[in-house]
């Protein structure tokens, strides 16, 4: 079935945006924000909006040489090998952003949910609707993320609410004293974060022009929750506690105060914050199968699918492997945005050339 | 659009289905909703857990309450191992409401159990109650249970209702005193309680409606009857891990009131020449903290106080006095000596280390050490503003 030029275009500000946000709150690296007092409520929203920069060279550029998404914009711009290559960095990419809210949530379900259940299970749960997403297409993971962003931005606003009673504002002191170029670096760091979801999202097919638009209202829908929940988390805990505990957005509700229906409100929260983070995955990883299958020839089902495949058997992986995977993390935290950033930064660039010289 | 609505539905009914995982029946397993930590005669500490006891129907006519088991080891885990071999259930902890700590224990760090305890692994809610008992555990968990009534589920609701409508009662949990440990932004107090054996209730003794004793009877004359035989008696001060002091229920008050815990309580007040007694209710009560320029602090309470009782003799204006003038600086000696006993005890209790925090900036947090001395080092002054609820400017 053919869809309209700009049919979906809701749908994939939904995902995106709810891709941003569970990348960005779910993939923070506590011991090194929280060691060096860094305001991640104001770093993590100034890096995406830092992250727009590439996206919107890439929109401009697909723009000049009419293309329709980044696969278009890559043929356009590179030979068939430099295209493989660039189609395998971003799909690297696109598997480090699926796999960090994935891990995050398969671990709270293990630890803190479900008794007795082996990790492989939960991950063998996860895969399924990932599997089916990322195989049936575009088109069927936008849409259905447009039906639940509403869900899920109702979703954090309860964990938000309930928590007011535990808040306090003197956990954000002392306030930020960090040396600029810390902050910076940090900010740049994290748009890593941000980087693959913006980026892939081009794959979607637009019309020439539209590309800017979509990203920077999906980056404006995903903005402030990604800012009060980090406020959140802070008023919640103290720096000093906060770089020892995984997900404190989930925990803060473990934390407050005072029995009530409302302390089960948890585990219904970490169910739909589930379904988003593999929404997020399967958005990601179908893009990049897109690009990749455009490369190899291959179909996008099956790339897609194998792409899922090799995501969460790495977030088994890393929990066997937890030091080692630590340390690939960190690393990739502070290069990873080249993985995404190079191929797209010199795609756009080849196409601006080219279309002056032309 | 109808593959979406087909996944939506599928990603609905993943929500049941997740409970295939790792399924255990009901039956399998016994709630804890309580853990208390004594000291042990032979063994390190002596454990007691208060189980939820659910209530069939052939047991409809047996006590309810809670199950009490308990075991003497070294360690949390060997307790519970210990303890699982003789019942056929495990023990799961996702119900837990609150520690118990004696008081003995208290005062030789047991605290620190808490810190060696994976949360995570047992499923405990950080926001389990911490508490304190001055005599045995056994003897508090089963001053709970009385009236053939679960009462130690209900525990963390009447705490709280206690403090709220009463202020003599302070509430911290576990994540509070982790919080207090690792931040050092205040010190750790905990409620203390008493269990008082004389205290008289009526189905105690009973073990069916049919048959045994009533106690009511035989009960003598001005004997405390009713209620549970265990009640919160004031506030554990702590340095570090270690109990080191206790404030009674009126102190806690005067506690609450400097550290902004405060809602709503009573207070009496004798005249200076002794001859009459106020009861005043404190309506609400609003806090502002002043760092001023030595580095003193200054604690700043806006009170709105309503009579409760007084002497029918007395006149509105003489009222008016009373409260806005003499109440102001009665509270203030009241609240200047309870800071004295928690400085004394070593215990940050007005929470200075939280003033202190916010005139701070740092490329990193403050380690707990130093901003724990800082705080002790400091000595809070009290203004007090009284302003009576039933006069034309109070309303």
């Amino acid at each position: 079935m053919k869809y309209p030029p700009n049919s979906g275009r809701a749908g994939l500000i939904a995902s995106v945006g709810t891709a941003l946000f569970f990348c960005g709150v779910f993939s923070i690296e506590g011991t090194r924000a929280y060691a060096q007092n860094v305001p991640t409520y104001i770093a993590i929203p100034l890096a995406l909006l830092l992250s727009l920069a590439p996206v919107l060279l890439a929109a401009r550029a697909m723009k000049r040489a009419g293309a329709r998404n980044l696969g278009q914009l890559m043929r356009f711009s590179f030979s068939r090998v430099f295209c493989f290559a660039a189609s395998l960095s971003l799909a690297a990419g696109a598997l480090f952003a699926a796999a960090n809210p994935l891990a995050d949530c398969a671990r709270v379900l293990h630890k803190l949910v479900y008794d007795g259940a082996a990790y492989r299970s939960i991950l063998a749960f996860v895969f399924v609707p990932l599997a089916v997403l990322c195989v049936k297409g575009l088109a069927c993971i936008t849409r259905t993320g447009l039906i639940m962003a509403a869900p899920l931005a109702a979703s954090v606003a309860a964990a938000l609410l309930t928590a007011v009673p535990g808040y306090d504002t003197a956990r954000l002191f002392p306030l930020p004293g960090c040396e600029i170029i810390d902050a910076a670096s940090f900010t740049a760091s994290y748009s890593f974060a941000f980087l693959p979801v913006l980026i892939l999202s081009l794959v979607f097919p637009q019309n020439p022009g539209t590309h800017s638009k979509t990203a920077v209202k999906a980056a404006l829908f995903a903005l402030p929750f990604i800012t009060l929940s980090l406020l959140a988390v802070r008023l919640s805990y103290p720096a000093a506690m906060l770089g020892g505990i995984s997900m404190p957005l989930y925990r803060m509700g473990l934390v407050r105060p005072g029995p009530g229906f409302l302390l089960r409100l948890d585990k219904l929260l970490i169910m739909l914050w589930l379904a988003g983070s593999i929404i997020s995955a399967a958005l990601l990883l179908r893009c990049a199968g897109e690009l990749l299958s455009d490369a190899l020839g291959v179909r996008k089902g099956l790339t897609a699918f194998m792409l899922a495949l090799i995501c969460i058997m790495s977030v088994l992986a890393e929990a066997h492997g937890a030091e080692r995977t630590a340390v690939i993390r960190s690393y990739l935290f502070i290069y990873g945005a080249l993985l995404t950033l190079v191929p797209t930064a010199a795609a756009s660039l080849a196409a601006l050339f080219k279309r002056r010289m032309a | 659009m109808k593959s979406a609505v087909i996944f939506i539905l599928i990603l609905t009914f993943i929500l049941p289905l997740a409970a295939c995982l790792g399924p255990v029946s009901i039956d399998e397993y016994g709630y804890v909703i309580s853990i208390g930590i004594d000291e042990g005669k032979t063994k390190k500490h002596y454990f007691v857990f208060a189980l939820q006891r659910e209530l069939t129907e052939a047991d409809a006519q047996n006590e309810g309450g809670a199950v009490i088991l308990a075991e003497e080891a070294d360690g949390f885990d060997e307790a519970v191992a210990a303890i699982e071999a003789r019942v056929p259930y495990a023990l799961s902890f996702s119900r837990v409401g609150f520690f118990v700590f004696s008081g003995k224990a208290a005062q030789n760090g047991a605290l620190s159990l808490l810190r060696e305890l994976s949360f995570d692994s047992l499923k405990v809610r950080a926001s389990a109650a911490v508490m304190i008992s001055e005599g045995t555990v056994v003897d508090f968990l089963g001053g709970l249970s009385a009236n053939n009534d679960a009462n130690v589920s209900k525990i963390q609701t009447a705490v709280m209702l206690d403090s709220r409508m009463t202020g003599r009662v302070t509430v911290m949990s576990a994540a509070r005193l982790f919080e207090s440990m690792d931040a050092g932004s205040y010190g750790f107090c905990a409620p203390i309680g008493t269990t008082d054996p004389d205290i008289v209730t009526s189905m105690s003794e009973k073990k069916t409606e049919a048959e045994g004793e009533d106690p009511l009877e035989q009960a003598e004359p001005n004997a405390r009857i009713g209620g549970l035989k265990t009640y919160l008696s004031g506030t554990a001060l702590f340095s570090g891990l270690v109990m080191t002091g206790v404030l009674d229920r009126e102190q806690t008050m005067y506690l609450n009131l400097a550290n902004g815990e405060f809602k709503t309580g009573t207070v009496s007040l004798d005249t200076p020449d002794g001859e009459y007694t106020f009861v005043i209710t404190l309506l609400s009560a609003k806090r502002r903290v002043k760092r001023e320029e030595d580095s003193a602090v200054r604690i700043e309470l806006r009170l709105s106080a309503a009579v409760h009782s007084a002497p029918g003799q007395v006149t509105p204006d003489t009222l008016d006095k009373v409260m806005t003038e003499q109440l102001p600086s009665e509270l203030e000696k009241r609240l200047s000596e309870v800071a004295s006993l928690a400085h004394e005890a070593g215990c940050d209790a007005m929470r200075m280390g939280l003033t202190l925090l916010r005139g701070m900036r740092g490329t990193a947090p403050v380690p707990p050490n130093e901003l724990r001395a800082l705080a002790l080092s400091v000595t809070p002054e009290f203004r007090l503003t009284v302003v009576n609820a039933e006069s034309a400017d109070g309303l």
